[in-house]
C-alpha cells in the first residue's frame, strides 16, 4: 500500500513508514529475543555495502585461513599425544609379552612345569623305593619260610643222629669182649663219635639260635619298617598332593593372570586400531586446507570486484552483483562442504577418542587382573615347601633300604657260617664211621664190630644227606638274601644319587619359583603403572581436543557469512546470464580448484541456474575420501525466506520498489537447527507491508 | 637402512609419515614443496621417494618429471599419495614417472607395505 508523498498524510505516513522501518532493522539486529521473527547472524548482513563486505571478506578469509591453520596445529599436538600413546602402547605391549612369556610361556615351563616334573620324580622315586620294600617283605617271608623248613631238616638231622649214641654204646660193650689194646682202640673211636656227634647237635642247636636270632631282628625291623611305610605313604600322598595342589593354583593364577594379559594385549590392538582410525580422520585436515586456501583465493576475487565498485555505482553494476551473487553461491557450497568434511572427521575424531577412553578404561581392569596374580603367586614359596618334604621323605626311604641291608646282614653270616659247619660236622661223622669200619675189618673176631660200625657209616651217610640238604636250602637262602642285599645296595646307590639329582633340582626350581615369584609382582606393577599412565595421557589428549567445537562454531559462522552474502548478492545479481562477462569469470574460478571435488561443487552450485528448471543436483557424484563420503548439500528454498529489511542508500530502489524476480536463485537450505521459515516469512511479509 | 624421501606441503601428513616410516625402520628427510624436494634429493641419495601432488610452488607432478631427469633417481621408487582420486589424476601421475598412487587417507600399514614391496623387500 503506498500512500502519495504529495499530501500531508502521504508525508505523515512516509515519516510512520520510516520510523517503522529503522524500529524493525533495530530489532532484526538485536535478534531473536526481542524481534522473535529476526534471523540470528543476518540481520545485519544487508544493511552491509560494498566496501563493508569487501572487509568481511578479508576478515572472513583471514578466519577461515586461521581456522585451518588452528586445526593442523591442534592436529599436530594431538598427533603428538597419538603418538605418545602409541608409544606407551608399545610399552604396555613389551610389559605384556614378558608377563606372558613369564606366565603362559617358556619361563612357566622352566619354573612351574619344572616343579612339577620335580614332584613326579620324586614321587617316582619314593614309589621305587615302596617296591624295594614290597620286595624285601617277600623275600622275607620267603626267608621264614625256608628257616621254618630248616628246622624241621635240623629236627630230622638229630634224629638221624640220636641213635648213634646207642650205636657207640654197643660198640664199647662188644670192644671190651676183645684184647685190651683192640678194646682202647674202639673205645678212643666210640668217644671221637659221640664227641663228634655231640658237636653237631650242640653245633647246630647254636647257629639256629643264631639264624631264629637274626630272623628276629630282621622281623622286628620289617615290622617297624612295614609302620613306617604306612605313615610315609600316607604322608607322601598328602605331600605330593598338596605340593600338587599348590602348583595347581599358581599356574591357574599363573594362566588367568595370562589372560588378563592376553585381554590387555588384545585391548592394546584395539586401542592402536582406534588411534589409526583418528589419525586417518586427522588427514581430512589436507583436503579441508586446499579447498580453504582455493575459497581464500575465490574470496580475494570477489573482493576485487567489490573494491572495483564504488558503493554509488555498485548496485547498478550488475555484473559485479551477478559475479559476487554466483561467486558467494559456489563459496557457500565449497565452505559447506569443508565443513561437512570436517564434522565428520570431528565425529570419528571423538568417537575414536571415546573409544579410547573406554578401551583405557577396560584395559585398567585387565591390568587389575593381571594384578590378581600378586598373591596368588606366594604359592610359590608354598611349593617350595612340598617339594622340600618330598625331599625329606625320599632321603628317609633311601636309609630305610640301608638299614633293612644292615640287618640282613649278620642274617647272611649266620646262614654261611651254619652251612659250612654243618657240612663239616657231617663230614666227621661220616670219617669217624670208617674208621670205625675199617678197624672193625682189622680185628680178630671184629664181624660184630664190623656191623655195628657199618651202621654207623649208614647213619653218617644219612645225615651227610641231610645236612647236605639243609646246606642246599640255606645255599638258596643265602643267596636269596644275598640277591635282596645285591638289589637294595644298588637302589641305595640310584635312590642316593636320585636325592642328590632331585636335592639340586629342587634348589633350581626354588630359585626359579622365586624369581617367578620375584618377576610376575615387578612385571605387573609396571603394566599397571604404564596403564594408569596411559589412561591419563589419553585423557590429557582429549582435554586438548577442542577442534570438533571449533569447526561447529566456525561452520556456523562461515556458513552464516556466505549466506548472507548470497543474500546480499541476490539483490542484483540472480538474474545470470550465461554468456555474460561474469559468468566467464565465474568460470575461470572453477580452473582454479586443483581438486575434482572442488569443479563439481562448482559445476553444482551454478547447475540450478544453467539447467532446465526442475533439474536436480546428483549430490553422489561429488566425489569425496572413501571414508568421509556423504551427499553433497542440496540446493532448495528460494532467497526470500532469508531477505530482511535494507537500508537503502540515496537513489537506491526500495526493497518494495524492486521486481519482482521470475525465477529465483537458489540459496542452500538451513540446516535445521537454525532453519525457522515461520519467523522468516512473517518477516517477509512484514518488510513487504511497508 | 633405507632412506626415504617425504615431500607433502602439509606439515601434519609429513609428521604422519615420518613417524609411521620411522617405526618401521626407515630413515626419512622431509621437504615442504617440489622444489625443496629436488633440493634434498639432489644433495642426498634417497632409496624411495614419498610425494603429494598439489603443493604451492612446484608440484608433486613436476617434482617427479624433474627427478627422473636426474640418472640417480630414474629408478628410485617414486610414490605419490594425493587427494586427488580420479583416473586422469592417477594417469598423469604414471606418466609423469611415478610407481605407485596412493588415495589419502592412507593408513600406515598400507604405505609401508607399498614401499616394501617397491623396495623388494617383502
Amino acid at each position: 500500500m503506498r500512500w502519495p508523498s504529495n499530501t500531508k498524510l502521504g508525508e505523515k505516513a512516509g515519516r510512520l513508514q520510516q520510523a517503522i522501518r529503522a524500529f524493525l532493522n533495530v530489532c532484526c539486529r538485536l535478534g531473536p529475543p526481542v524481534w522473535p521473527f529476526a534471523k540470528s547472524g543476518k540481520s545485519a548482513a544487508p544493511e552491509l555495502k560494498a566496501g563493508d563486505w569487501s572487509h568481511r571478506l578479508e576478515e572472513e578469509k583471514r578466519f577461515l585461513l586461521s581456522l585451518v591453520r588452528g586445526i593442523e596445529t591442534e592436529f599436530l599436538a594431538s598427533g603428538d599425544g597419538l603418538m605418545r600413546l602409541a608409544q606407551q602402547l608399545n610399552g604396555i605391549q613389551k610389559e605384556c609379552q614378558s608377563l606372558t612369556d613369564l606366565t603362559l610361556g617358556q619361563t612357566q615351563d622352566a619354573a612351574v612345569q619344572f616343579a612339577f616334573q620335580l614332584l613326579k620324580k620324586s614321587e617316582d622315586l619314593v614309589l621305587a623305593s615302596y617296591e624295594q620294600y614290597d620286595h624285601v617283605f617277600a623275600t622275607f617271608n620267603e626267608l621264614q619260610q625256608r628257616l621254618a623248613q630248616l628246622s624241621k631238616q635240623h629236627d630230622e638231622l638229630m634224629r638221624v643222629l640220636l641213635p648213634l649214641n646207642f650205636i657207640t654204646m654197643s660198640f664199647r660193650i662188644e670192644a671190651s669182649r676183645h684184647p685190651m689194646e683192640v678194646q682202647q682202640a674202639f673205645f678212643t673211636l666210640a668217644d671221637n663219635v659221640n664227641r663228634t656227634v655231640n658237636e653237631v647237635r650242640s653245633t647246630l642247636e647254636r647257629q639256629f639260635d643264631e639264624l631264629a636270632a637274626s630272623e628276629r631282628i630282621a622281623r622286628s625291623l620289617m615290622e617297624q619298617i612295614s609302620a613306617s611305610i604306612q605313615q610315609h605313604r600316607k604322608e607322601v600322598t598328602a605331600t605330593l598332593e598338596s605340593s600338587r595342589n599348590h602348583l595347581r593354583a599358581l599356574s591357574e593364577a599363573l594362566t588367568s593372570s595370562g589372560a588378563g594379559v592376553t585381554d590387555l594385549s588384545q585391548l592394546n590392538q584395539t586401542v592402536t586400531r582406534h588411534i589409526g582410525g583418528i589419525v586417518m580422520a586427522q588427514q581430512c585436515q589436507d583436503i579441508t586446507r586446499q579447498r580453504i586456501e582455493h575459497v581464500g583465493e575465490a574470496m580475494d576475487e570477489m573482493r576485487i570486484h567489490l573494491g572495483d565498485a564504488r558503493p554509488a555505482t555498485f548496485a547498478s553494476n550488475s555484473e559485479n552483483h551477478q559475479f559476487i551473487f554466483r561467486a558467494a553461491q559456489i563459496q557457500l557450497h565449497q565452505v559447506q562442504n569443508v565443513f561437512d568434511q570436517l564434522n565428520r572427521a570431528a565425529d570419528s575424531l571423538k568417537s575414536g577418542i571415546q573409544s579410547l577412553r573406554t578401551e583405557a578404561g577396560a584395559a585398567a581392569e585387565a591390568a587389575v587382573k593381571v594384578g590378581g596374580t600378586t598373591l596368588d603367586a606366594k604359592v610359590a614359596s608354598q611349593c617350595q615347601a612340598g617339594i622340600g618334604q618330598i625331599l625329606g621323605i625320599v632321603k628317609q626311604a633311601v636309609q630305610k633300604i640301608a638299614d633293612i641291608i644292615a640287618a640282613f646282614e649278620p642274617l647272611q653270616a649266620s646262614f654261611v657260617d651254619c652251612t659250612s659247619k654243618a657240612t663239616a660236622l657231617a663230614r666227621d661223622v661220616r670219617h669217624a664211621g670208617l674208621n670205625a669200619q675199617v678197624f672193625a675189618i682189622h680185628a680178630p673176631d671184629g664181624a660184630t664190630l664190623e656191623v655195628l660200625a657199618g651202621r654207623m657209616r649208614v647213619i653218617s651217610e644219612e645225615a651227610i644227606q641231610q645236612v647236605g640238604q639243609m646246606g642246599a636250602a640255606l645255599s638258596h637262602t643265602t643267596e636269596m638274601v644275598n640277591n635282596l642285599r645285591q638289589r637294595l645296595e644298588d637302589f641305595k646307590l640310584l635312590g642316593e644319587a636320585e636325592q642328590e639329582i632331585l636335592t639340586d633340582e629342587s634348589a633350581l626350581s626354588q630359585k626359579k619359583l622365586s624369581d617367578l615369584e620375584v618377576a610376575i609382582p615387578v612385571l605387573i606393577r609396571r603394566v599397571t603403572q604404564q596403564q594408569g599412565t596411559f589412561a591419563q595421557s589419553v585423557e590429557e589428549v582429549l582435554a586438548n581436543v577442542q577442534f570438533p567445537v571449533t569447526v561447529a562454531e566456525a561452520s556456523s559462522r562461515s556458513i552464516g557469512f556466505f549466506r548472507n552474502l548470497v543474500a546480499w548478492g541476490s539483490e542484483g545479481g540472480s538474474g545470470l546470464v550465461v554468456e555474460s562477462p561474469a559468468s566467464q569469470k565465474i568460470d575461470l574460478l572453477q580452473s582454479k580448484y586443483t581438486m575434482e571435488s572442488e569443479r563439481l561443487a562448482h559445476a553444482a552450485a551454478l547447475e540450478p541456474v544453467l539447467a532446465p528448471a526442475g533439474a536436480t543436483v546428483d549430490g553422489s557424484s561429488i566425489e569425496m575420501f572413501d571414508d568421509f563420503t556423504s551427499p553433497a548439500p542440496t540446493i532448495a528454498g528460494t532467497p526470500g525466506e532469508i531477505v530482511p529489511p535494507i537500508e537503502r542508500s540515496e537513489g537506491q530502489p526500495r526493497l518494495a520498489d524492486l521486481p519482482k524476480r521470475e525465477t529465483a536463485p537458489p540459496v542452500p537450505t538451513l540446516p535445521p537447527a537454525e532453519k525457522n521459515p515461520a519467523a522468516s516469512e512473517e518477516l517477509g511479509e512484514n518488510v513487504e507491508l511497508f | 637402512m633405507t632412506r626415504v624421501l617425504i615431500i607433502d606441503d602439509s606439515s601434519l601428513t609429513r609428521e604422519f609419515h615420518s613417524h609411521i616410516l620411522k617405526d618401521a625402520g626407515f630413515i626419512c628427510v622431509t621437504a615442504a614443496d617440489g622444489m625443496e624436494g629436488l633440493e634434498k634429493a639432489t644433495a642426498e641419495k634417497f632409496h624411495i621417494i614419498l610425494t603429494d601432488i598439489n603443493m604451492q610452488g612446484m608440484d608433486g607432478y613436476e617434482f617427479i618429471r624433474r627427478a627422473r631427469q636426474n640418472p640417480d633417481y630414474d629408478e628410485v621408487p617414486i610414490i605419490i599419495i594425493s587427494t586427488e582420486a580420479k583416473e586422469l589424476d592417477r594417469q598423469k601421475g604414471f606418466s609423469a614417472g611415478a610407481n605407485l598412487y596412493l588415495v589419502k587417507p592412507t593408513d600406515a600399514k598400507r604405505i609401508v607395505e607399498s614401499m616394501k614391496m617397491l623396495l623388494g623387500t617383502r
